[in-house]
Parts: structure tokens; sequence; C-alpha cells
């Protein structure tokens, strides 16, 4: 796995924001899973896991 | 006094509809999810945008809902023209906003139901407004 992959930087603190302003920050499995029922809750999106990742940086 | 306010606070709030999804349906069910039951739900313009169709709405909540939300005051905007047979090339979500008012300032006056719902308040912000129904945003 390449060092880059968020998934790779362990319980590293990562932050993820959404276009509409809406962030969280925690590991790896915490921001996805927020990421992903607010994507769902709020802008009826379905997100992968992937996809939030590509979006999370080291803080 | 009526403000912009919603999930994303007076930012415009984007959804995703699915090819087999009624937008009225879902705007009307996160509506209800997030900020309570809605007064009024309804599509006012749609345009190009986001490598998508997007289809706008306004949703009115009564004045003691989802006061938690950010909201700014609605602020006057000159409409984005479209061209005789064109649409316009560029439309900014408070031409988008200033559209919409001016389309339920005309349902305010012309469709019983809007008429109904409508608070005093808020027909007498929607007076200012010129109705303007048909402008293709």
């Amino acid at each position: 796995m390449a060092m880059t992959d968020p998934d790779a930087r362990g319980a590293a603190t990562l932050l993820v924001r959404c276009d509409c302003g809406f962030e969280v920050r925690g590991t790896a499995d915490e921001v996805v899973d927020a990421m992903q029922d607010h994507a769902k809750n709020v802008h009826n999106m379905s997100a992968t896991r992937e996809q939030v990742l590509a979006r999370a940086k080291a803080v | 006094m009526p403000e912009l306010a919603g999930p994303c606070g007076p930012e415009p709030w984007y959804l995703e509809v699915g090819a087999d999804e009624d937008p009225v349906e879902v705007v009307g069910r996160l509506a209800r999810n997030l900020l309570g039951p809605p007064l009024l739900v309804h599509s006012t313009s749609w345009r190009r945008a986001r490598g998508s169709v997007i289809l706008s709405f306004i949703v009115v909540i009564g004045d003691a809902q989802a006061a938690e939300l950010a909201g700014v005051p609605i602020a006057r905007a000159q409409l984005a023209r479209s061209g005789a047979t064109e649409a316009a090339t560029s439309i900014a979500a408070v031409q988008v906003i200033e559209h919409g008012l001016r389309h339920l300032s005309w349902l305010a006056q012309d469709d019983p139901i809007v008429r109904t719902v409508l608070s005093d308040e808020w027909k007498g912000v929607l007076a200012g407004y010129v109705p303007e129904p048909f402008q293709h945003l």
C-alpha cells in the first residue's frame, strides 16, 4: 500500500471536508462512517470508502 | 423575517437525484428529515451546471423550525438573462434565488394552495418581487 493512501496512515487524525462546508476529523474508519452518513442523509448520495479517503488530509 | 437557511447554512443545498427517483419526493423527504415538515416544496427553474441538469427548489418552512440553522437575509439580485433562444451563459446562486422568489411571488397571487400556506409575512416579502414565472434560468 502506498504511503500516500490515507488508509496507510494508521491512527493518524484525518480531516475530510464536504463541498457544503461540513467537515469531520478522526481515524480513517471514523471519517468514512461520518461522511457516508452525511452524504446519504444530507445530499442523498452514496460515497465509497475510497471516495471519502480521496478527500482526506492528515492533520 | 424570512431568511435563507438550510442544512448547509445559507449556502445552496445540493442533493443528488437518482435516475429512478422523483426530485420532488427526494427534496420533500430530505427536507422533512432535516428541517421538519415543509410548508411548501416548489421547483422554480433548471439549468445546466456541474456536469448535470440542476433543478432548483424553494422549500418554505415554518418560523419555529430549524431555528438552530444559520440563516442570512434574502438579498436582491439582477436576473441572469437568457438569449432569445439560448440559456444564460453564467448563473450565480443569488440569481437562481431571485428568480425562484419572483416565481413564488407569482404563485402567491395565482395559486390558491401557495396563497394558503404562505404566511402574511412571506406574502409581504414577496410583494416586493416582480412576478416572472417563465424566465428560463
